[in-house]
């Protein structure tokens, strides 16, 4: 015999609406007193070493002595579609941070807002010149052959191609949730995992550029967002309600939306070669890509390589990452570390604050 | 006690519990310094996001978003309540009896789903009657565009479309020398076959203007079916939602409090609606919608710059040339500075080798 299923008494509902009140009551308090420049990301200490168009590198200053830093610096490949401040979001949830605390000297990419007129910028253009300028110039500057790279996401993938083009500019490269073979984005069982790269396969991306020039940020968060609709435009702020009256938890909530919705907009021809020939052709694992002119042939990889990766991860999953394992040239010094968490939380989560980077400079040392 | 019984009360106990927080709703608004009365708000959200703006002091800051989200939840929170509440009405009687609850419930679904698929057009005015087509499709224009769009706009309000184009009731026709290629047609001026190429190109103007039309025609379907799908999409999260309650029953367990189920509903409704969205047939829909948004744009901008080409004002086309030229010779440019710093200490090395040559020749010579 079945039982009525809701027990909703008088009392505690109406108690439950008087703590929503009191928790939008006691948030509006805190948010009257918020300023913009209360909700800081990117904060950890650093000088603009290098700044050319769009971008700019920053050089962070060490956290310790001088004779405790690495002597390879080691230059951190953000991607384009979001602010570089995810690896530094907050001062106790800071990649960059935990690496300056293992002696790591860390320079960061800032891509920056590219404006109307870059809408023809290109991967080419980021890979074989943007960042291999960027390499050079650190590289110089260290008195160095060679250097470290560590790549985030689509800047890993970016990473990934530069190294296959320059191995004698690398000497370790590091990646983190780092998409490599495109088309193995589906996990039985699990239809959230793998639909960014599935719903950007089916948007005609000629139109999309043509339209728009640069593609809006708001149009990639739409997306993002799709993978848990209801939970990610709805539930979390139902969520919420419970730290509006906490002025630090709520400030590192807006420090993420800060970072989520303040994503620069992507140039066109960037993301026109990027869905073309990486999400659609899967050139980078078929051998087919081109930049600069130059086969990008991931045997080239020479150097070690740490493939690091989030378990969870449904924006980027698993197999997608670990395809690089097949490909590369130098399958003994490959590695891979595998975290239990997902996409983001591989950078601002708290249990992979102390496995990331340690694990990362240690690799770094050894290598 | 019975169900229907439990369902009427817990129902008042709900609508109680709304009553609640909306009398407060304004009330946090009014709380806002510096502000005057709501009232005149379009609408509440939007009062507190201004509110939140005013006190940051800064446009579209984290603060801000999250306020308008914040205040968003309660309203999406009922919005959700309300459906499966309804829902569950419908449900419970046949579920209590131990009888198929699903048709019903379904029926209800599918009228929802009818109303929610039809909100598109709904918003962008009835597709048959071309005043109200145009006045929507306008009303998506640049504010800046405005005036001469007007001019367009009191043209076709006044009858045929053609006729903005033909006799320049509202001045726009002339201004893109509509009116004068028509005269030389049937207007009164003579028309040689000679002129041909001028009526061809006036044919060209016009067709950019149609095509707008087309294309909104275009959007308004591909969302309508979008939104059916999506619908579709929420009414199984709802059957989904009914269906896990009358587990819940089964078990004998029960649902405490308000946001406990609003959570069980947003979980369900991201799996089921996942589900829905990895099928060929919501990507093609979802395909259809996004080059129906970017045909629109891009039909609207070509309009547009037959506007501004008549006005000599460079238009966007133009301005992404040059922007490409720039790309184009910054990539010259940069391949050249490159090669030169390549060169150079290739051509110093090689004045050295040279040099170290010649005094290598100079010492070789023998003293004669």
């Amino acid at each position: 015999m079945s039982k009525f299923p809701f027990e909703f008494r008088p009392d505690d509902v109406a108690r439950e609406m008087a703590q929503i009140e009191s928790k939008i009551s006691a948030g509006l308090a805190q948010l009257t007193s918020l300023k913009d420049e209360d909700v800081d990301i990117g904060s950890t200490p650093k000088d603009v070493f290098y700044a050319r168009e769009t971008f700019q590198v920053y050089h962070y200053k060490p956290l310790v002595p001088q004779d405790q830093i690495h002597h390879v610096p080691m230059v951190i490949s953000t991607p384009l579609i979001n602010g570089y401040e995810v690896a530094d979001l907050q001062p106790d949830r800071s990649l960059v941070r935990n690496f300056l605390n293992e002696g790591i000297d860390v320079y960061m990419i800032n891509w920056g807002y590219p404006k109307r007129c870059d809408r023809y910028n290109n991967i080419d253009d980021y890979v074989t010149d943007y960042l291999d300028d960027i390499v050079d110039n650190i590289a110089e500057n260290a008195g160095l052959d060679k250097i470290n790279l560590f790549g985030i996401c689509m800047g890993g993938t970016m990473a990934t191609c530069y190294s296959a083009l320059h191995p004698e500019k690398v000497r370790n490269l590091a990646l983190t949730v780092t998409p490599i073979d495109f088309h193995q984005t589906k996990i039985p069982g699990q239809p959230h995992v793998g639909l960014l790269f599935e719903m950007g396969r089916s948007v005609d991306v000629d139109a999309m550029v043509n339209a728009f020039g640069n593609v809006p940020a708001d149009v990639l968060n739409v997306s993002f967002l799709m993978a848990s609709p209801f939970t990610l435009m709805f539930g979390k702020y139902a969520d919420s309600l419970d730290i509006l009256d906490n002025k630090e938890a709520l400030i590192n909530f807006l420090r993420m939306e800060k970072w989520l919705f303040g994503g620069p907009e992507v140039p066109g021809e960037a993301y026109r070669q990027f869905v073309t020939q990486f999400l659609n052709k899967n050139a980078l694992v078929n051998g087919t890509l081109m930049l600069g002119g130059r086969k990008v042939d991931l045997a080239n990889l020479s150097m070690p390589v740490l493939n690091v990766y989030a378990e969870r991860d449904h924006l980027v999953p698993p197999p997608s990452t670990v395809a690089l394992g097949k490909y590369i040239g130098n399958k003994k010094d490959y590695q891979e570390l595998p975290i239990k968490t997902g996409h983001i939380g591989i950078y601002t989560g708290g249990a992979p604050q102390k496995i990331v980077a340690p694990s990362v400079a240690k690799w770094l040392k050894e290598h | 006690m019975d169900w229907t019984q439990q369902t009427n009360d817990m129902m008042k106990t709900w609508s109680d519990a709304q009553k609640q927080l909306w009398s407060n709703w304004l009330g946090w608004g009014q709380g806002a310094a510096g502000l005057g009365q709501p009232a005149a708000m379009f609408d509440p959200t939007q009062f507190l996001r201004m509110a939140v703006d005013t006190w940051s002091g800064s446009k579209d800051s984290p603060a801000q978003r999250f306020a308008g989200n914040i205040f968003g939840t309660p309203d999406m929170m009922m919005r959700s309540m309300n459906l499966i509440m309804k829902a569950w009405q419908v449900a419970s009687p046949k579920m209590e009896a131990g009888k198929a609850w699903q048709p019903d419930l379904q029926a209800l679904l599918k009228q929802w789903q009818e109303e929610i698929s039809e909100l598109p057009k709904r918003a962008m005015a009835g597709s048959s009657d071309f005043a109200q087509l145009s006045k929507s499709m306008f009303e998506r224009w640049s504010p800046m565009t405005a005036p001469w769009l007007a001019m367009l706009n009191q043209a076709t309000a006044a009858g045929h479309p053609g006729e903005a184009f033909m006799t320049g009731t509202g001045g726009l026709g002339r201004i893109l020398g509509f009116g004068e290629a028509f005269q030389m047609m049937g207007g009164g001026g003579e028309f040689g076959l000679s002129e041909m190429p001028r009526a061809t190109v006036m044919r060209e103007k016009m067709g950019k203007f149609l095509r707008v039309i087309d294309a909104v025609k275009d959007l308004q379907d591909a969302q309508q079916a979008y939104h059916k799908k999506l619908g579709g999409g929420i009414a199984t999260s709802v059957e989904r939602t009914i269906d896990h309650l009358a587990k819940l029953a089964e078990k004998g367990e029960k649902v405490t409090s308000p946001r406990d189920l609003m959570r069980t509903f947003f979980s369900i409704s991201d799996k089921t609606l996942n589900e829905s969205f990895n099928t060929p047939e919501f990507l093609e829909i979802q395909e259809k919608l996004t080059h129906a948004l970017m045909t629109h744009k891009i039909a609207q901008r070509e309009a547009l710059e037959v506007i501004y080409n008549q006005l000599e004002i460079p238009t966007r086309s133009e301005i992404d040339e040059a922007y490409r030229d720039i790309h184009e010779l910054k990539k010259e440019v940069r391949a050249l500075r490159k090669a030169l710093k390549e060169a150079a200490p290739k051509s110093v090395a090689a004045k050295g080798k040279k040099a170290a040559s010649k005094e290598l020749e100079a010492t070789e010579v023998p003293a004669s």
